[in-house]
């Protein structure tokens, strides 16, 4: 498959590996199974990739693939118990796939220092790997939303579900303002930002875009940094566990609603439709594309795999 | 980066500059399903005014676009950076827009342009006398050739789309037709099977209109 490493997600990261940031905000949406299965798409192909299971404190990215449980871990690494992330690296059964587990991490290994995750993802980005695919946790932590903006191309997983949703546009408002805030230190902008994260802000904000042309007609030059930013943004949009037509197209409602809410131009780069082969896999603790390489939902990543590395998103498809 | 009160009508149908007839017909479509309140989509970030707000920028946005003197107008003040917010050059034929009133009541100049404004428009030499209104128009002394058609099918308010859906016609060919592309168009025994199907939809003469094109047609791909 062609490859081209330049910038097409967040306008972020490391040209010598490719760091693909997969979230969303809620639970159990499938984030652990399609990084696996993109994971292992991009394997297959005779790329070097090591997927991460930064979902600290509720990893299970290891049981998708079906690795025995793993002996080091993440932790061993964020608490130096381990001086190199190589040491923490561990083989899989599918050729050109390696694995850093986050098995046996708990919850105060996911508040990691600023200083322990810089430490974390110089050392990523040092790996000699063409792809490394973070599985990032349910929730709008910190550190889930550092790890999304270090990518490359985030990634979005959403079900066709108002829940599911919610939080993933909690989940973009969290990264748009969290990009923000940590690009000016002018005392009097972070509070106008801080101030338009309540809906109810008595400046009368309503929208991100709002926010971004009230900032510009207070300094120019900031609200166009500010605007620089977004425009960078693009991250990626799958929907999972489709049933229906109106289930794809909700797709296409999310990306015309973030354009006009965030001003943010998500790319919506396919679906997969819900089979019961799919919770069979994860039962067996199986990957879905060796237990079932036929299924609908199996060709539906390799398809978004695809898009995602041809830059295309589904609309080019003329689906 | 605008917010979308400040939108031009592409950048709310979210469609470019150049978007054919059926990309503004398809992001119509999309736009109505995403704001019309019934999606899981918007609820969460929009409130249902800001919906409703949205829509009727959508509608305002179609109607502007689905016809092509509105669609030129509006595009020449665009390029001349002149103010288009609240441009409503579609209500100049809002006649056409009127979902018709039934056939005996008719009145033909509301619905139907004069044949002889028709004519001139298309480029083509004017009727020698109207034609009487029936279900199907006659449209005596007239030419058709895919402009004529054209403008014939605006003034009724019809969409391709909709010529499309009842014809069953591909939506291609159905702009070549209109855009006389003669090269483009199928075999002969097809085009006038299309031609007649076409005629019927808007309400003309099928073997007069099939007849009429096909004249354009031959001395077309001859040049």
């Amino acid at each position: 498959m062609p490859f081209d490493v330049k910038n097409n997600g967040n306008g972020s990261g490391h040209p010598r590996s490719q760091i693909w940031a997969i979230g969303g905000g809620k639970g159990g949406s499938g984030k652990s199974l399609i990084t696996s299965s993109l994971g292992i798409c991009l394997s297959r192909t005779g790329k070097e990739v090591l997927l991460v299971d930064a979902d600290l404190g509720g990893a299970n990215l290891h049981s998708c693939l079906g690795t025995p449980y793993p002996n080091v871990t993440l932790s061993d690494f964020i608490r130096k118990k381990v001086p190199d992330i190589k040491d923490v690296i561990i083989n899989t059964a599918i050729p050109n796939l390696r694995l850093i587990s986050g098995a046996e991490d708990y919850l105060e290994v996911a508040n990691t220092s600023y200083a322990q995750k810089i430490r974390l993802l110089r050392q990523l980005i040092s790996l000699d790997t063409e792809y490394i695919l973070l599985d990032l946790g349910a929730g709008t932590a910190f550190n889930t939303l550092d790890f999304f903006l270090i990518a490359n191309d985030g990634i979005i997983i959403v079900t066709p579900e108002p829940t599911s949703i919610e939080n993933a546009y909690r989940f973009i408002k969290s990264v748009f303002f969290r990009r923000l805030k940590r690009m000016i230190n002018d005392a009097r902008i972070r509070d106008i930002i801080v101030n338009a994260m309540d809906r109810k802000n008595e400046l009368g904000i309503r929208t991100p875009v709002e926010l971004l042309n009230y900032v510009e007609s207070i300094d120019n030059e900031i609200g166009q940094r500010f605007k620089n930013e977004v425009l960078k943004l693009r991250p990626k949009l799958i929907i999972n566990s489709v049933r229906t037509k109106g289930d794809i197209n909700i797709g296409f409602s999310i990306k015309s609603t973030c354009l006009k809410y965030f001003g943010i131009n998500i790319s919506y780069v396919g679906h997969v439709e819900y089979d019961e082969c799919v919770w069979q896999s994860v039962r067996r603790r199986r990957p879905l594309l060796l237990e079932y390489p036929n299924s609908r939902p199996a060709k539906c990543i390799e398809r978004i795999a695809k898009n995602i590395i041809m830059n295309k998103e589904i609309e080019e498809e003329h689906f | 980066m605008k917010m979308f009160r400040d939108q031009n009508y592409y950048e709310i149908l979210e469609i470019r500059p150049d978007a054919s007839y059926k990309e503004i017909e398809e992001a119509y479509r999309r736009a109505k399903e995403t704001y019309s309140g019934e999606s899981p989509a918007t609820y969460s970030l929009f409130t249902q005014e800001e919906c409703n707000e949205i829509l009727e920028a959508v509608e305002a946005a179609y109607r502007t676009l689905s016809f092509s003197k509105s669609r030129e107008e509006y595009d020449r003040r665009l390029s001349a950076g002149l103010d288009v917010r609240d441009f409503r050059y579609y209500t100049d034929t809002k006649e056409a827009i009127k979902p018709s009133p039934p056939a005996a009541e008719q009145k033909e100049e509301k619905v139907m342009p004069s044949y002889h404004a028709v004519s001139k428009e298309a480029g083509l030499h004017p009727p020698q006398e109207s034609a009487p209104h029936k279900d199907t128009e006659t449209y005596e002394g007239v030419e058709f050739n895919g402009k004529m058609l054209k403008l014939i099918r605006e003034r009724k308010g019809m969409t391709l789309n909709s010529i499309a859906d009842k014809t069953r016609i591909s939506i291609i060919y159905l702009e070549h037709i209109e855009g006389d592309k003669y090269q483009r168009l199928p075999t002969e025994v097809y085009l006038k099977n299309y031609l007649m199907q076409y005629a019927r939809a808007i309400g003309l003469d099928p073997k007069r209109v099939m007849e009429s094109y096909m004249v354009f047609c031959k001395k077309g791909k001859s040049e």
